[in-house]
């Protein structure tokens, strides 16, 4: 009976830290390196227009969300009509951040123009920089900043319009009363 | 109206099941011949009444009812009709619909075709079905009805997502659910036969047909997923290890092994126990992939339900369902005992071995998949894992598994010498050598060389056993053809991974009317770019031709598609590479919008690519073929080894 034990106890086990890891909360919205801080100085290039330089102040003043992608990233292409609806709302800037890793600026910017491009402004990184700096590990990642570019929320993987609604609507509310 | 009868009959599935669950299982306790068969009756009415509920759900797509949420949501009046089809499982709502729908068809074949089974069997196997069932349609009951009304109805609906709009995505789900539901029957007979105390040659021999076309299934679904990403995505790459891909190749890897320990039950009547474990196995893996994709715990591509609610429920069905298994398992196991015995050297002891690595790969996929989740509910850290881990892990295992493919066959069943396994290896070192001998001289890496050796140790490995059986080619069994077709299959595919990874090509450039560039010995010259409105979506086009030196060869077409949304907003996109798939090279390109410039162009060349996906087909078919084995009938003739054996 002994050895017949094992297969039942590795499941147990396995379900219960399944279940812990659910439980645990949000999956979405665990406490991530840089929350609450000011995001850190950068300077990288425009997607769009290689000779003009963004830093941090581009994207403080308002609040914004940086939606993170890759031409490389699948779940990215899928999640676009989502950040495309959100910027028609008009109720935040949104903002992109192209991490293209070994692919080029072009296959993003051939991205952009068939998938449809939302974005205010497109801050272009090739590996590290930004991506770096903000503690981004995969794509797609969607952050929100508020007005003094504070990074207030991060939503890990997909974006949803359910998620844009449940988490991101009631903290930009917060924002805007402040 | 049609659609309020479709859930009344899911709610009647629903109440079909709590008593499937649980009268046969009465009735096999008391040896009740009536009682069982209700258990038969229930299985087929609860088949009817989801194929009444599935037929509601298609019609309301097909007639465009956007009174009904999800037709609302996943399509629109422009939708082609394959598309509205399709759309019925290209949701979670859908998709777990369809689920419950095939589960209970296979139910369903366990009183059409399980006359020759034990009435207690029987009846225990469909009770269990019946439980699992029950937890499936609660569910789908409780937290994903599809049939849920939109009150006040759209006027129109609001499109379904362009990136499924193509017939490789559509038919991937059933082919998929074929695959993985149908290792149910492996979950429910396993259980039956702990329950009866008897796992033996009799019990492999009926359930072998259903897990042979469960894993056949799986097979064509799993590559359908990999062909549609490869030319739908545009980027070349036909598997990425995501999550979602993972937990459907988990159950395809413990489907093998369990395929060929099953092999082993029904003709030696070895192995009891390892094929109770795996048929459980196969089937759980099956389970946590419903999970995982469902639950917001993994996200890719395929993450439809971000519902941590759907989740838990899931996990508890997954619980229940495997944890009463494993529980059954280790209070029975003592009653499974071998009748035969065999030597480690031999076919049987192969066979073994096999299982182990299979495990180990399966066990390897975990790991890769789930470990981000430790880490991240553990130390709250971010990890991914990719194609380097399974480069270092998986490929040196499965080169491995492949090098005991390329032996086993040739070994005795119970007993070989140690000679002759000293001239199979000999051999098998010269083919090896050879291989790699080739692939230096073809001007490879070691690393791809050794890759090619091992794909061609494999073929000729296993033409080698067709060839020992040559004079006596029309005595082997279908099952025989089977494997020859499934393991020669497997050194293609290797062989396709092999020289693609080694040899893919790209290249990116503007090109204005006229202008050429240059990849691979081919040449591509930009001849026509276009716009236009086609179905419900906008079109940008640009026509290549390709040749080679002064001689055309083929024409392109590279399409960038536009859908606009509801709002008429500029929509989402796709892109159509234009695709000349050969079978030595395939060469694919891609466009950017026309400029007055010229047009961006990015050429890829990709050799033998095709081979991968037909590697795997001729997998799927050697599992078809086995099917017809004779042997695997309903009322087989008892063969030489049964009748010896005490019962």
């Amino acid at each position: 009976m002994k050895k017949a034990l094992i297969p039942i106890i590795l499941f147990a086990v396995m379900v219960a830290g399944l279940a812990w890891a659910l439980m645990k909360g949000d999956t979405k919205t665990l406490d991530f390196a840089g929350q609450g801080k000011i995001i850190p100085a950068f300077e990288q290039t425009e997607l769009f227009d290689e000779a003009r330089m963004l830093t941090e102040a581009d994207v403080k003043g308002e609040i914004s969300i940086i939606n993170v992608f890759g031409t490389w990233c699948p779940p990215c292409a899928v999640e676009h009509p989502v950040i495309m609806d959100i910027a028609e709302t008009g109720r935040v800037r949104v903002i992109g951040l192209a991490w293209q890793r070994n692919n080029s600026r072009e296959d993003a910017v051939r991205w952009l123009k068939r998938l449809g491009d939302p974005y205010e402004l497109v801050i272009f990184v090739k590996y590290a920089g930004l991506v770096s700096a903000l503690g981004v590990t995969k794509a797609p990642e969607t952050y929100l900043l508020d007005k003094s570019g504070r990074l207030i929320h991060r939503h890990d993987g997909q974006m949803s319009w359910q998620v844009w609604e449940e988490d991101f609507l009631p903290l930009i509310a917060q924002l805007e009363s402040q | 109206m049609l659609v309020e009868l479709g859930h009344i009959l899911l709610i009647a599935a629903l109440m079909i099941s709590i008593a499937q669950a649980i009268i046969p299982l009465i009735g096999a306790r008391k040896n009740d011949t009536a009682l069982m068969a209700f258990g038969d009756r229930a299985a087929l009415l609860q088949c009817l009444a989801l194929t009444g509920a599935m037929a509601a759900l298609a019609a309301s797509f097909i007639y465009h009812d956007f009174s009904v949420k999800l037709v609302a949501s996943h399509s629109d009046s422009e939708t082609p009709l394959l598309y509205r089809i399709t759309g019925i499982w290209s949701n979670h709502e859908g998709s777990i619909l369809l689920w419950v729908f095939v589960l209970s068809v296979y139910g369903a074949m366990l009183p059409i075709f399980g006359k020759s089974l034990p009435k207690t069997l029987k009846a225990r196997a469909i009770a269990i079905q019946g439980l699992m069932s029950f937890g499936f349609i609660g569910f789908t009951v409780l937290t994903s009805n599809p049939f849920e009304r939109l009150i006040p109805a759209a006027y129109e609906g609001a499109g379904l997502n362009p990136v499924l709009q193509d017939p490789a995505a559509a038919f991937h789900p059933p082919f998929l659910y074929l695959g993985y539901v149908g290792f149910s029957l492996s979950m429910s007979l396993a259980c039956a036969a702990l329950l009866e105390g008897k796992v033996d040659a009799m019990w492999a021999r009926w359930l072998r047909p259903w897990v042979l076309l469960a894993w056949s299934f799986l097979t064509i679904g799993i590559t359908l997923g990999s062909f549609w990403a490869y030319y739908e995505l545009g980027w070349g790459g036909w598997w990425m290890w995501d999550p979602v891909e993972n937990v459907s190749f988990m159950p395809w890897l413990a489907a093998t092994a369990l395929v060929h320990s099953i092999l082993v039950l029904s003709t030696r009547g070895s192995l009891p126990s390892w094929t109770v474990l795996l048929a459980i196995t196969t089937f759980s893996l099956s389970l946590m992939g419903t999970f995982v994709v469902r639950s917001g715990l993994l996200t890719s591509v395929h993450a439809f339900a971000d519902d941590p609610a759907r989740g838990i429920y899931l996990l508890m069905i997954l619980g229940v369902i495997t944890g009463g298994a494993l529980l059954l398992y280790a209070k029975r196991a003592k009653m499974l005992q071998a009748h035969d015995r065999f030597e480690p050297l031999s076919k049987s002891g192969a066979l073994v071995v096999n299982n182990l690595l299979l495990i180990v790969l399966t066990a390897t996929v975990f790991l890769g998949t789930f470990y981000p989740v430790l880490q991240k509910g553990v130390f709250s850290t971010d990890l991914s894992i990719g194609r380097p881990f399974y480069n270092i892990t998986f490929v040196p295992i499965m080169m491995t598994l492949i090098l005991v493919m390329g032996i086993g066959p040739h070994l005795k069943w119970e007993r070989d010498s140690g000679a002759r396994f000293k001239s199979l290896s000999r051999n098998s070192a010269l083919v090896l050598i050879t291989g790699l001998a080739v692939g230096f001289v073809t001007g490879h890496s070691w690393l791809a060389s050794t890759g090619i050796a091992v794909g061609l140790y494999l073929i000729v490995g296993t033409l080698a056993v067709l060839w020992s059986r040559r004079k006596i080619l029309g005595r082997q069994t279908a099952a025989f053809f089977g494997f020859v077709l499934g393991h020669v299959g497997l050194g293609v595919m290797t062989l396709a991974i092999t020289l693609l990874t080694s040899g893919e090509m790209d290249k990116t450039k503007r090109l204005g009317l006229g202008e050429q560039m240059s990849l691979a010995g081919y040449d591509f010259t930009l001849t026509d770019s276009a716009q236009g409105l086609r179905d419900n979506y906008q079109v940008t086009s640009a026509r290549i031709m390709v040749s080679k030196g002064s001689q055309p060869l083929w024409p392109l077409v590279t399409e960038n598609r536009n859908y606009p949304d509801r709002r008429g907003a500029q929509g989402t996109g796709t892109t159509e590479a234009g695709f000349k798939m050969g079978l030595k090279d395939t060469v694919f390109v891609t466009m950017s919008d026309p400029q007055p410039e010229g047009v961006i162009i990015k050429v890829n060349y990709h050799p033998f690519v095709i081979w991968i996906w037909l590697g795997a087909l001729m997998i799927a078919l050697g599992g078809f073929v086995s099917l017809a084995d004779r042997r695997l009938r309903s009322d087989p003739k008892p063969s030489l080894q049964d009748a010896s054996r005490p019962s």
